[in-house]
């Protein structure tokens, strides 16, 4: 009777809506900058999973002017959802699998279709700080090791599907599925050439380099961030909704 | 510079040997599908290399290879707009046995493609990183002059092309490698190769040229562990190599992978080291390098035995293998051949070479030298006493005494073989009716006299022998003064 | 034929050999040029911003001219009058026709500050004559152009910003044409504004 009480529970659970993440307090395991290293987040709604395949098919045949073939050179490159069949056909590519090669421009579309938008840098660290039952499990080797060995495995070919253990704040698969987009990737200072001291190009930023491991995972996610424009799509990269208010 | 006057002597040489052929310029490089020029061009003896002049023409595909081999010697006279593609591939290999390891990769391996230009080239990059990498990359050559060594011109993410060219102005052996933030885990992970920069002429011809490439693995699990092993930050902070590999992998040169050669050939071996952490003391043992360009430079040091190659540098060696049989490619610092992985093989064939190496030529038995043994106690004991004091009266001016004689002159009593060997009737003998002719102790032979000692009573001959085989580190039985009247009444007419 | 040549010029300028005459190959460029952006035009943006006059323009608000656009914000004290100062530098290279047709937008990535009052300020004390657009837009707006131009600015503290200075130069239709990244050598931006 039990079990079948915390299968009914946890069937809710997942059809709920967004976590509600926050407030808390932030600290980057690499500051950007002095001021940084703490930085407060408000409390703010989040995806409990990555937007998958077939929600955003939905989103395309709602917006037909973000479909594959249809969406303008200045917001996607040429492998859009290359993943997909055809524009309106998922193909292999499973419903539940998170999207990937979506840009910045697409998902935030997406975004604020569903009355959202992307979590800035520091709300979607925030949430990914947690373990199963930490709010911040930033300083477990443990933890940092289990994300570091995810980095280091390429991405296969067709993608698993969304459903990961929750962390503490009840949000699944920040880690171990897809990259993904923040609203501020533009604010990720890596510069191309990792070791420039001198930085001409950067007004003011610190040097990138850290000398405690558990920084090395949230250094990863920030060098990739600093790769990426707008347009671009990958293979491995793909996105999740925050909101402002919960949406319910 | 010493490359320039050989590169002279080999335009002075074609110029003897051939007829002369004038190519048009232009032609030679029209197929751009040619990944190597073949064509010599006759040039003036007296002009200066051309490493300056705006190539002219299609520009060239570089033919890159997998180590341990070597693309083709560059004979063009003149620099040429070159195009290297190079893509990274995130891939699982196998290290050793049963071990696996997720590399970073410039083309599929570990170490990268070897990409070999010309002094004077325009050289493009093309950079392609795979959609199935996780990371973004980039590339930084350290034959580049310029900020980041073209680091920051080619930061690509997965599923992207980056362009970057550069002006090849320095010759010499270069590494590159990734330079993505975390810079030291990107190498670590097997993302270093090298470039070659041909001097103009190029270098002497050598039957054999080879690519060998050491690096560092820090994985969590301990050496051999099996299975797919994870990246280990703190081992590679602290410097704590778990594998210390040639060519990105245990045995990679080994058995039938290994290099070849015959006796009496040349071979170049250009080698760099990956890092990320540690320098290199290339060796091979049974060989001494006859020139070591250190650190990839223009300047040879001549018989080397072994050279000491920095993390992120490079060094040509040449060395000429005389004698068959397999010699080993080892980091010297030799925990790392033996316990960590460093070592190859370079497998040679041919006549053997018995003026210059001999296989082993005698094995015999060896006791231990002579050893001076504590003095045995001869208290309590009137039969030792008896043979104490005879043996320093009569036996010590010739034996010593400490029983180890005099080398070539007096065989040793200490730990003595013959007195082992040999049964009590001769020995006896030995002191009744002296002894000529050779003899074999302990692995050396003496031809001297022993006098005859029948003077001494039987007590006394019993006394010395029983002392003897009971000093001096033997154990011998003792000697009855009844087996020395035997042996006295036998033999009293023997010589 | 203007344009036909800027286009030329941007097709030299993306390294494919394959499209490359058998005339000597340039020197490696001083300037980056991203064949991805080459084609569409920014103007598509629908954004709209605050000018220093209070007015509200478009991002397209230079169409029929050519362009330099970058960000920056108002309270910046270093790098931003020296990105001021180096376009002002290139206007003064270009020949006197093309220093008459050039227009210059900069958008700031500070709105909450950089409001029309500030920004006439800034047009004021810099002497910025009327080639010239000072103009902020919603947070939002100003993060999509700056995922448009490949500029990053990072908010570091109340009205402190991190950011990279880049100088875009737009064709008359808004499309990316070349960049210079940092402040270096204007050299090839003079050679795509000039004709």
């Amino acid at each position: 009777m039990r079990s079948l009480a915390i299968v009914a529970l946890s069937a809710g659970i997942a059809a709920a809506g967004p976590a509600r993440v926050g407030p808390g307090i932030y600290h980057p395991a690499y500051p950007a900058s002095p001021s940084e290293r703490e930085v407060a987040v408000a409390a703010f709604w989040l995806d409990r999973e990555p937007v998958t395949n077939a929600d955003y098919l939905a989103f395309v045949r709602a917006a037909p002017e973000w479909s594959r073939g249809r969406a303008r050179s200045l917001f996607v490159d040429k492998d859009y959802l290359g993943h997909w069949r055809s524009s309106d056909d998922l193909g292999t590519a499973l419903p539940k699998a998170p999207v990937v090669r979506v840009s910045w421009f697409s998902a935030r579309a997406y975004c604020a279709w569903r009355g959202g938008r992307l979590p800035r840098e520091a709300e979607w660290e925030l949430a990914a700080a947690a373990d199963a039952r930490h709010r911040d499990a930033s300083a477990d080797p443990a933890f940092q090791a289990q994300i570091l060995k995810w980095y280091a495995r390429p991405t296969p070919a067709i993608l698993p599907a969304v459903g990961g253990a929750a962390n503490a704040w009840g949000v699944r698969d920040l880690h171990g599925l897809v990259w993904e987009w923040v609203e501020d990737f533009t604010a990720s200072l890596v510069t191309s050439d990792s070791r420039d001291p001198t930085r001409s190009q950067v007004c003011g930023a610190e040097a990138a380099a850290s000398k405690d491991p558990s920084a090395y995972a949230t250094f990863m996610r920030t060098a990739f961030r600093g790769s990426l424009d707008g347009r671009d799509t990958a293979t491995s990269l793909g996105f999740r909704c925050a909101y402002d208010r919960s949406p319910r | 510079m010493a490359w320039r006057g050989m590169a002279v002597a080999v335009v002075l040489g074609v110029l003897a040997k051939t007829s002369l052929l004038l190519l048009v310029a232009s032609a030679c490089h029209a197929s751009s599908a040619a990944p190597t020029d073949d064509f010599i061009e006759v040039v003036p003896a007296s002009s200066q290399p051309d490493v300056t002049s705006t190539p002219v023409g299609h520009p060239l595909i570089a033919q890159l290879t997998t180590a341990p081999e070597v693309p083709a010697k560059i004979f063009r006279n003149h620099p040429a707009h070159v195009i290297v593609n190079l893509t990274v591939n995130e891939v699982e290999k196998e290290i050793a046995p049963g071990v696996r390891y997720t590399f970073w990769t410039f083309g599929g391996d570990v170490p990268g493609k070897f990409i070999r230009v010309r002094q004077g080239d325009v050289v493009e990059i093309h950079l392609k990183n795979d959609p199935s990498s996780k990371m973004p990359h980039n590339i930084d050559l350290h034959a580049v002059s310029g900020p980041g060594g073209g680091a920051e011109s080619t930061f690509t993410a997965p599923g992207h092309e980056s362009h970057f060219t550069f002006r090849a102005t320095k010759p010499g052996l270069y590494v590159y490698h990734c330079a993505t933030a975390p810079v030291p885990m990107h190498v670590a992970n097997g993302m270093y190769g090298m470039i070659f920069v041909e001097p103009p002429g190029g270098l002497p011809a050598v039957n054999h040229e080879y690519y060998i490439m050491q690096g560092e693995l820090y994985t969590v699990g301990k050496y051999h562990a099996p299975g797919l092993q994870a990246f280990d930050m703190d081992k590679g902070i602290d410097e704590r190599p778990t594998y210390v590999l040639f060519d990105g992998a245990e045995g990679s040169l080994v058995g039938d992978k290994a290099l070849t050669a015959k006796t009496g050939d040349t071979i170049r071996i250009f080698f760099g080291n990956g890092g990320p952490n540690l320098d290199s003391n290339f060796h091979v043992i049974g060989t001494i390098f006859d020139r070591v360009y250190t650190e990839g430079g223009s300047i040879a040091q001549e018989h080397v035995q072994t050279t000491l190659v920095p993390s992120g540098g490079a060094a040509i060696v040449e060395l000429t293998v005389e004698a068959p049989g397999t010699y080993a490619i080892v980091d010297h610092a030799l925990f790392r051949a033996f316990n960590k992985g460093a070592v190859g093989q370079l497998k040679v064939t041919g006549p053997s070479r018995s003026d210059l190496f001999s296989a082993k030529q005698a094995d015999v038995a060896y006791a231990g030298g002579p050893v001076e043994a504590p003095r045995l106690r001869t208290d309590g004991d009137p039969v030792l006493q008896m043979g104490e004091s005879t043996f320093g009266r009569i036996c010590a001016a010739c034996h010593q005494p400490n029983g180890l004689g005099l080398p070539g002159q007096f065989p040793p009593l200490a730990r003595s073989d013959y007195l082992a060997k040999q049964p009590k009737e001769v020995i006896i003998g030995h002191l009744l009716h002296g002894l000529q002719g050779p003899v074999t102790v302990l692995g050396m032979t003496y031809n001297g006299t022993m006098p005859p000692l029948a003077f001494l009573s039987d007590n006394e001959i019993a006394a010395v022998l029983t002392y003897v085989r009971a000093s001096f580190g033997n154990s011998l039985s003792r000697i009855t003064p009844d087996e020395v009247s035997r042996v006295r009444g036998q033999t009293a007419s023997a010589p | 034929m203007r344009r036909a040549i800027l286009v030329a010029f941007a097709a030299a300028c993306s390294a494919r050999p394959t499209a490359r005459p058998a005339a000597p190959p340039p020197p490696p460029p001083a300037v980056q040029v991203r064949p991805a952006a080459v084609g569409p035009s920014i103007y598509e943006l629908p954004i709209a911003m605050a000018d220093s006059k209070g007015a509200t323009i478009s991002l397209g608000v230079n169409a029929g001219h050519p362009t330099l656009i970058s960000m920056f914000y108002g309270s910046c004290v270093a790098a931003c009058p020296a990105l001021i100062g180096a376009i002002g530098h290139i206007l003064d290279q270009l020949p006197p026709a093309s220093r008459d047709d050039v227009r210059v937008l900069l958008v700031s990535f500070d709105p909450a500050r950089d409001t029309p009052a500030r920004l006439a300020e800034l047009v004021r004390s810099h002497r910025l004559d009327a080639r010239w657009t000072l103009a902020a837009p919603s947070e939002l707006d100003a993060r999509t152009l700056a995922a448009v131009l490949g500029i990053r600015y990072r908010v570091v503290a109340d009205g402190e910003f991190f950011h990279t200075s880049a100088i875009v130069t737009l064709d008359r239709d808004g499309r990316e044409i070349a960049r210079m990244e940092g402040l270096g050598d204007p050299g090839a931006l003079i050679a795509a504004l000039g004709d």
